[in-house]
C-alpha cells in the first residue's frame, strides 16, 4: 500500500509541489554546515548590507554585519528538528493513548479522554509558554511544551478508528482465540489506525514550526542556536530602514510551513482517492 | 426552553473535570517553578529565614504536597488568585483590567475572518474545481502558512511606518479625540492592524468550511426541490445553501477560540496592546508564576464560556440539538 500511496501523493499537484519545496528545505538544513562552515554569528561585512548587492552575502547582513543567508541556513535544522520531534512525540503518545482508550473503553477511556478534553481547552500557546518558562528553552523543553497540546488530536482520531475496528471480524476472532487485548490492539488494530493518524502529522508539524518560531520571536527560544523567529525579533530594531532583515527569515519560515501544508494536502487527497 | 437548559446543565457539568485537571496542572507549574510567592515577596522587602517560614505558614505554602494542593484549589474556588509580583496587586484585578481588550481583539478578529472567509468560501463553493475555486483554495493554504507575528511586522512597516495610515501600537490614543464617537473611532483605528495580523489565517479556516458545506448543499435534494418549485436563484442560495453551511462555521469558531487566545499573546505583545495575552508574556518574562497561573486559569475559563455560548447559538439555529435525550 505504501508504494501506491506515495505514487498517488506525487500525482497530486499540491503533494508534488510540497515535496519538492520540502526537499529544498531539507537540503538546506543538511548542507548548511558545509556551505557556511564559519560560525553564522561571526561579523563578516559592513552592517545592513542590502540583499543582492554583494555576491558573497546574497541576502545582505543584519545590523551587526552578520551574513543573513548563513544564519537562515543554520536556523533551518533546529526548526525542522523541533517540529519533527513534536510530531513524533505527539503521534506516539496519541497512538498509544488512543489505542488504549478505544480498546479498553470504560474507566481507562474516561480518564484519557477527560485529560484530552482539558488539554484541548487550555489555549495551546499559553500551555507552551507556561511549560517553557518552567523547563527552560532547551530542545527537550520546547518539544515537551509543544507536544503537550498536540497529542490530543491523533489520540481522538485513533480512538475512533480503534472503536470502529474493534467490532471488525478479524479483531473479534483474535480476541476469541484468547489473545491479550493490549497485544491485539498493538498488533492488529494499530497498524490500521496509523494511516489515519499520519494524515494529522502535517498539521502538527506546521503548527509546531509556527509556534516554535513565535516562542523564539518572544525571546523564549534557545538563545545558543540561530532561529528564524529570533532573527525576525532582532530585525525589529532596524526594520524601518532595512526591512530585508525581517523579510528574509520570514520567507524561509513561510515557505517551510507552506511546503508541509502542501504535503499534508496531497496526503489527504491521496488517502481519499486510495479509500474510494 | 427545557432543551436549552438541559444543554446548559450538561455542558456545565462536563466543564468541571476539565477545570479540575487544568487547576492541577497549574498547581504543578507553581510547584516546579523556581521559588514561590514568599521568595518573590522577600526579594522586594527583605527578611530573614524565620520571617520567611512564618510567612509561608500564614499563606498556606508549608505542609505536605496534598495540603498545598488542597489550599490552592480552595483559593481558586473562591477566585483568590494570589498576589502578582510584577504589578504588586491582586492577580484577579490585573486580569479583570486586561480582559476587555483581549475580548475586543478576539471579536474584531472573528468578525473580520468570518466575513471574508464566508464571502470567499461562497465564491469558491459556487463552482467547484473552477479557476476561481482553485485560486481561492491555494490562497487559503498561503494564508495558513503566514506567521502572524511576521505579518504584523510587515503591516507595521508598510502601513504604519512607511505610509503612516495606522498607529504603530497601543489600543487608544493618549490624547482623546473628543466625544464617544471619537473614542470609538480611535479604538477601531488602533484595532485594524492587530486584527489583520491575527485574522488572516482564520479567513482560510472559515473559507474552507463554508466551501465544503456549499459544495454539498448545492447538490442536495432540497436545493433541487426549491429550484423545481421555481424559487429565485437568490432565495435558493440564501435559504437552501448558505444557512445549512453556516452551522459548521459556528463549530469552527468554537474550536478555534483556544488558538485565538494563544495568537493574541503574540499579537498583543507585538502591538503593545494591554490585554490578557500580553499579560501571559509579561508573567513569563517577569517570572511571576502566580500571575501566569491566573492567566492560564482565566484563559481556560474564557474558552469554556465562549464554547458554551457557541453551543447555545447552535441549539438556537438547529432545533434538533439537545432535543432527544440531551
Amino acid at each position: 500500500m505504501g508504494d501506491s500511496l506515495a505514487a498517488r501523493l506525487l500525482g497530486t499537484t499540491a503533494g508534488l509541489a510540497g515535496l519538492l519545496l520540502l526537499l529544498a528545505v531539507a537540503i538546506m538544513a543538511m548542507t548548511a554546515p558545509w556551505l557556511f562552515p564559519a560560525d553564522p554569528f561571526d561579523i563578516v561585512a559592513r552592517p545592513l548590507l542590502r540583499p543582492f548587492s554583494q555576491i558573497q552575502h546574497p541576502l545582505g547582513t543584519d545590523r551587526l554585519g552578520r551574513d543573513l543567508l548563513a544564519m537562515i541556513a543554520h536556523g533551518t535544522r533546529p526548526s525542522l528538528v523541533t517540529a519533527l520531534s513534536v510530531a513524533a512525540v505527539a503521534l506516539g503518545i496519541g497512538l498509544a493513548t488512543g489505542a488504549l482508550a478505544g480498546m479498553f473503553g470504560g474507566l481507562v477511556d474516561e480518564l484519557i479522554m477527560r485529560l484530552a478534553d482539558a488539554l484541548q481547552t487550555v489555549p495551546p500557546f499559553v500551555v507552551a509558554l507556561a511549560v517553557v518558562s518552567v523547563l527552560g528553552p532547551s530542545l527537550p523543553g520546547l518539544v515537551a511544551a509543544l507536544s503537550l497540546s498536540a497529542w490530543t488530536a491523533p489520540a481522538r482520531v485513533v480512538r475512533a478508528e480503534v472503536m470502529r475496528l474493534r467490532s471488525a471480524a478479524f479483531v473479534e476472532s483474535s480476541l476469541l482465540l484468547g489473545r491479550n487485548r493490549a497485544i491485539v490492539a498493538l498488533q492488529v488494530v494499530l497498524p490500521n489506525a496509523i494511516t489515519v493518524a499520519l494524515a494529522l502529522a502535517a498539521v502538527i508539524v506546521a503548527g509546531a514550526l509556527l509556534s516554535e518560531a513565535a516562542l523564539s520571536f518572544l525571546g523564549l527560544g534557545d538563545p545558543n542556536r540561530p532561529s528564524w523567529g529570533a532573527l525576525i525579533a532582532e530585525g525589529r530594531q532596524v526594520m524601518r530602514t532595512a526591512p530585508h532583515v525581517i523579510i528574509a527569515p520570514g520567507i524561509a519560515l513561510f515557505l517551510t510551513v507552506l511546503a508541509v501544508s502542501l504535503v499534508g494536502e496531497g496526503v489527504a487527497k491521496a488517502l481519499s482517492r486510495h479509500n474510494n | 426552553m427545557t432543551r436549552v437548559l438541559r444543554l446548559l446543565a450538561l455542558r456545565g457539568l462536563s466543564a468541571i473535570p476539565t477545570l479540575l485537571i487544568v487547576a492541577c496542572g497549574a498547581f504543578l507549574l507553581l510547584e516546579f517553578a523556581a521559588g514561590d510567592a514568599v521568595d518573590a515577596y522577600l526579594a522586594q522587602t527583605g527578611g530573614d529565614a524565620g520571617f520567611a517560614a512564618e510567612l509561608r505558614r500564614s499563606l498556606g505554602l508549608g505542609g505536605t504536597f496534598a495540603e498545598r494542593l488542597a489550599g490552592f484549589l480552595v483559593s481558586l474556588a473562591t477566585i483568590d488568585l494570589g498576589q502578582s509580583v510584577v504589578f504588586a496587586r491582586p492577580v484577579a484585578s490585573v486580569i479583570a483590567e486586561r480582559l476587555p481588550n483581549t475580548l475586543l481583539l478576539m471579536a474584531s478578529t472573528t468578525l473580520f475572518a468570518a466575513g471574508f472567509g464566508l464571502g470567499l468560501g461562497m465564491l469558491a463553493g459556487r463552482h467547484p474545481n473552477s479557476f476561481a475555486d482553485h485560486g481561492i483554495s491555494t490562497a487559503a493554504l498561503v494564508l495558513l502558512a503566514i506567521p502572524n507575528f511576521w505579518l504584523g511586522l510587515l503591516l507595521v512597516v508598510g502601513l504604519a511606518v512607511s505610509w503612516p495610515l495606522f498607529p504603530v501600537a497601543g489600543i487608544r490614543s493618549l490624547i482623546g479625540t473628543g466625544g464617544l464617537v471619537g473614542a470609538l473611532l480611535d479604538l477601531l483605528h488602533h484595532l485594524v492592524l492587530p486584527t489583520l495580523a491575527l485574522g488572516a489565517g482564520y479567513i482560510a479556516l472559515y473559507l474552507r468550511t463554508l466551501r465544503a458545506g456549499m459544495v454539498e448543499a448545492w447538490q442536495s435534494d432540497h436545493v433541487r426541490a426549491a429550484r423545481a418549485r421555481g424559487l429565485s436563484e437568490a432565495s435558493v442560495l440564501r435559504r437552501g445553501v448558505v444557512r445549512p453551511a453556516l452551522l459548521p462555521s459556528l463549530v469552527v469558531a468554537g474550536q478555534n477560540i483556544g488558538t485565538l487566545v494563544g495568537g493574541s499573546v503574540v499579537v498583543e505583545t507585538l502591538f503593545a496592546i494591554p490585554g490578557m495575552g500580553r499579560l501571559a508574556f509579561e508573567a513569563v518574562t517577569g517570572r511571576d508564576t502566580a500571575l501566569l497561573v491566573g492567566v492560564v486559569m482565566s484563559a481556560t475559563l474564557l474558552v469554556l464560556v465562549i464554547n458554551l455560548v457557541v453551543d447555545l447559538a447552535m441549539a438556537w439555529l438547529d432545533p434538533r440539538l439537545g432535543a432527544v435525550d440531551g
